[in-house]
């Protein structure tokens, strides 16, 4: 009690407990959908915390990169366990981040006033994916180097400046020690500065706006519980298993590290880049070589930058979400982008 | 006036240099002439060739068939290379005259002298290729066959028409030709594996039968492997003939040198050169030499030591002795690759003691080669080295299954303190 006393006359715990006491988070039945956003952010922690202990020993450098890591995973005590919890949790972050935005797009949860909160969770889920691709090279093994190597070849597609991209990305004409150093500047650095930044701004809009309560919902009538401590225990709760989930996974599926990189072997037969970049790659092979004199490819990167723009801007431009109308075009584009991408990634791994 | 000097010496000049430009132009148009008339004649097809292709009979056409596929004709060497006559001749009486130097088909025992006649002039050869040897008719007339051809007038031994063919030779290195290396063991069997063909001759004809059994053969036939050694890896080819006693050591060393060296070095080299004993072949066999077992040291089935050395002596205690060492550490190198394979089967890093039972394979491979020093002595330090070596790749094997226990039973009460911390979770939250 006394502890108690010295905290709450010295922090301002109580006013803090009090404001979210008076939160309020909508109670319906779309509302498991609410755990997601918290999902993601404990796993950005748990790859923030299991990230930083892989720092302590993996060396970026085109000669250490691969023996560091393979030290980690045989000598170090449970650096396997740490390296598998980083991967799964990393492939997990990317499912949850995925069922959030698709969620949040069918709910029309970006309507006024929560269009900054929409923007700024695109911009996290594209850092995130940059946080992806520039990690998977990082152990330098045989499946990273070409699969990079893939990757960065697609950036070369980008009109008029993607050989300038590929470069600057490979730091020279081809993925060397210099593109790993560069990713490992952007992964444990860049990248995750910018993540703070936008993720701060995301949270501090969510606390601001609160939780959005979806149009289909509008006419019953409203139920809600407070968030703490009863919405925080179940986002607790929810953890918890997702944690077992990441142990499961780590233990029946330790992560292996393959062969380590060998830039003058031939490229692996039916060698594809990460899961999450599966369906833009597979979606890139559909185009034909020449559209209307046109590079196919570029048509298709130019395509895919466009539908980008439109994602980011939707809640600009779904004027009947915006009025609380129902928006069934914006409904079935949702859908639409759902049944693609599952498609496609789901063609790219059989293919 | 000076001009019109000019003028005459020019027309004088030009005169001249018509004239001579003109008994010029006449010579170059007779060479070109000649030229052309030796040109269409060396353009034109070979008589034989025609005659022979489409004229006599359908084993002549069968013949020139073969023979535009043969090196000799892609090299330019016609029919009257070995045959002579005029191969421009219009008339087959012409082009068949003696005096045209037609020998007509060579004698069997012609043959090898009419292939030296080019491949033993190495001046001639080198045209060709000057690598090329050119010793092969030399060796020849050194070997068995050479030599029953010459002294004995064996009208059935092989000449160089028995291996290379007649009219479609191809190169050696051609994978069609009957020379190829792996071609070559059922070349040499066409007359060897002939019992009527070999009649009289004294020698055995299931030495293809044995040696397509074999480690060698089997290699060879079965598994294409061009290292292996075919019947001319021991025999040679142009001068096969059956190696000497003394000589089997220096055929086998050619592959296995080092186990020739530890032979020479043992006690049992003086003594097999005493009795006159075939070296390797006595242990080992010839053509039938299957994959060695450690078992020929000293079984009852397999041991060879036991066939020259009583039981007791200390030849076969020797033998029994390499035979515990080698078994001890075969035992301790399997017993540590299951564990080993156990902890690479739970998905442990289990590199490090690979790398370790793949050393203490090697030192089994050196005590089987040290085996040749007939020492038990020498033999065992290889073995304990290689013991030591499973040994510790059992313990890190043993360390790795201990590391997978203790992460199954972290596993299990992680999560189920984590699902226990659930359940009271959930508890707290339904009294909310």
């Amino acid at each position: 009690m006394a502890i108690k006393e010295f905290l709450t006359s010295r922090l301002p715990i109580k006013e803090t407990l009090d404001i979210l006491k008076r939160k309020e988070v909508p109670v319906h039945r779309f509302s498991p959908f609410y755990y997601l956003g918290g999902i993601c952010l404990y796993l950005l922690m748990v790859q923030v915390v299991t990230g930083v202990l892989l720092l302590i020993y993996y060396s970026p450098s085109e000669t250490e990169a691969y023996q560091s890591v393979k030290y980690i995973m045989t000598k170090v005590s449970f650096g396997w366990l740490i390296r598998s919890i980083h991967a799964w949790s990393a492939n997990i972050l990317m499912v949850a981040l995925f069922l959030h935005l698709f969620s949040t797009f069918l709910l029309k949860a970006y309507r006024p006033p929560r269009e900054f909160t929409w923007m700024t969770g695109i911009l996290m889920f594209l850092t995130c994916l940059g946080l992806g691709f520039t990690g998977y090279l990082l152990p330098w093994n045989q499946l990273a180097y070409f699969a990079t190597k893939v990757g960065t070849e697609i950036v070369a597609a980008v009109p008029f400046m993607g050989e300038v991209l590929k470069e600057f990305l490979r730091g020279g004409t081809n993925v060397t020690g210099v593109t790993l150093t560069r990713f490992f500047a952007l992964h444990i650095w860049i990248l995750p500065m910018m993540l703070a930044a936008i993720a701060g701004l995301h949270l501090i809009l969510v606390q601001k706006h609160g939780m959005s309560r979806p149009l289909l919902e509008a006419s019953k009538p409203k139920k809600s519980m407070p968030f703490f401590p009863h919405f925080l225990l179940r986002d607790l709760n929810v953890w918890l298993l997702v944690l077992a989930v990441l142990t499961i996974l780590s233990f029946y599926f330790p992560t292996h590290l393959g062969e380590p990189a060998d830039p003058l072997s031939p490229t692996p037969i039916g060698i594809k880049p990460e899961w999450y970049f599966l369906f833009t790659f597979q979606l890139l092979k559909l185009f034909p070589a020449h559209i209307l004199g046109f590079e196919g490819e570029h048509i298709g990167i130019i395509g895919l930058g466009i539908v980008g723009v439109l994602v980011f801007l939707v809640p600009f431009l779904d004027k009947k979400s915006a009025k609380d109308e129902r928006s069934p075009i914006f409904t079935f584009v949702g859908w639409f982008f759902i049944a693609s991408i599952v498609g496609l990634t789901i063609w790219g791994v059989l293919d | 006036m000076q001009a019109g000097h000019r003028k005459s010496d020019s027309l004088i000049y030009k005169s001249r240099f018509n004239c001579r430009n003109r008994v010029s132009i006449f010579y170059v148009f007779l060479i070109m002439i000649f030229v052309q008339i030796n040109s269409a004649k060396s353009q034109q097809p070979s008589t034989c060739i025609t005659c022979h292709q489409e004229e006599i009979d359908e084993d002549h056409t069968k013949l020139v068939g073969e023979y535009l596929n043969d090196v000799h004709a892609k090299r330019g060497v016609g029919c009257e290379g070995c045959h002579g006559g005029d191969p421009t001749a219009e008339e087959a009486e012409d082009a068949m005259d003696e005096g045209a130097g037609y020998t007509g088909t060579p004698a069997r025992h012609q043959i090898p002298a009419m292939c030296g006649r080019c491949h033993a002039d190495p001046n001639y050869m080198r045209g060709f290729n000057p690598n090329i040897p050119t010793d092969q008719y030399s060796k020849y007339l050194i070997s068995g066959h050479g030599k029953r051809l010459t002294k004995n007038q064996d009208p059935k031994v092989a000449v160089c028409t028995s291996c290379h063919g007649t009219h479609g030779i191809l190169a050696p290195n051609d994978p069609s030709s009957s020379v190829y290396s792996l071609n070559i063991p059922h070349t040499c069997a066409k007359c060897h594996s002939d019992s009527n063909y070999m009649a009289g001759r004294n020698i055995p004809t299931d030495q293809f039968e044995h040696y397509s059994h074999s480690v060698h053969g089997e290699a060879l036939l079965n598994r294409d492997d061009r290292a292996a050694p075919n019947c001319a890896g021991c025999h040679g080819s142009h001068e096969a003939r059956r190696p000497e006693p003394s000589g089997v050591a220096n055929t086998c060393a050619q592959c296995h040198n080092y186990n020739r060296e530890l032979f020479v070095a043992s006690p049992h080299n003086a003594a097999f050169e005493k009795h006159n004993y075939s070296e390797c072949e006595v242990c080992h066999g010839n053509h039938a030499i299957t994959k060695t077992s450690d078992d020929m040291l000293i079984s009852d089935s397999a041991g060879v030591c036991q066939k020259c050395h009583d039981a007791g002596s200390k030849g076969l205690i020797t033998a029994a002795a390499m035979k515990a060492s080698i078994d001890s550490l075969k035992m301790m190198i399997s017993t540590a690759n299951g564990v080993v394979e156990l902890a690479r089967n739970f998905g442990m890093s289990s590199e490090e003691p690979e790398y370790q039972l793949h050393q203490a394979h090697n030192k089994l491979v050196q005590a089987r080669a040290l085996i040749h020093t007939f020492s038990s002595e020498k033999v065992a330090p290889a073995t304990s080295e290689g013991i030591q070596l499973a040994i510790e790749a059992k313990s890190q094997g043993e360390e790795l299954m201990n590391q997978y226990n203790f992460r199954r039973r972290g596993f299990i009460v992680s999560v189920m303190v984590i699902l226990l911390l659930s359940v009271l979770l959930t508890v707290k939250i339904r009294s909310l």
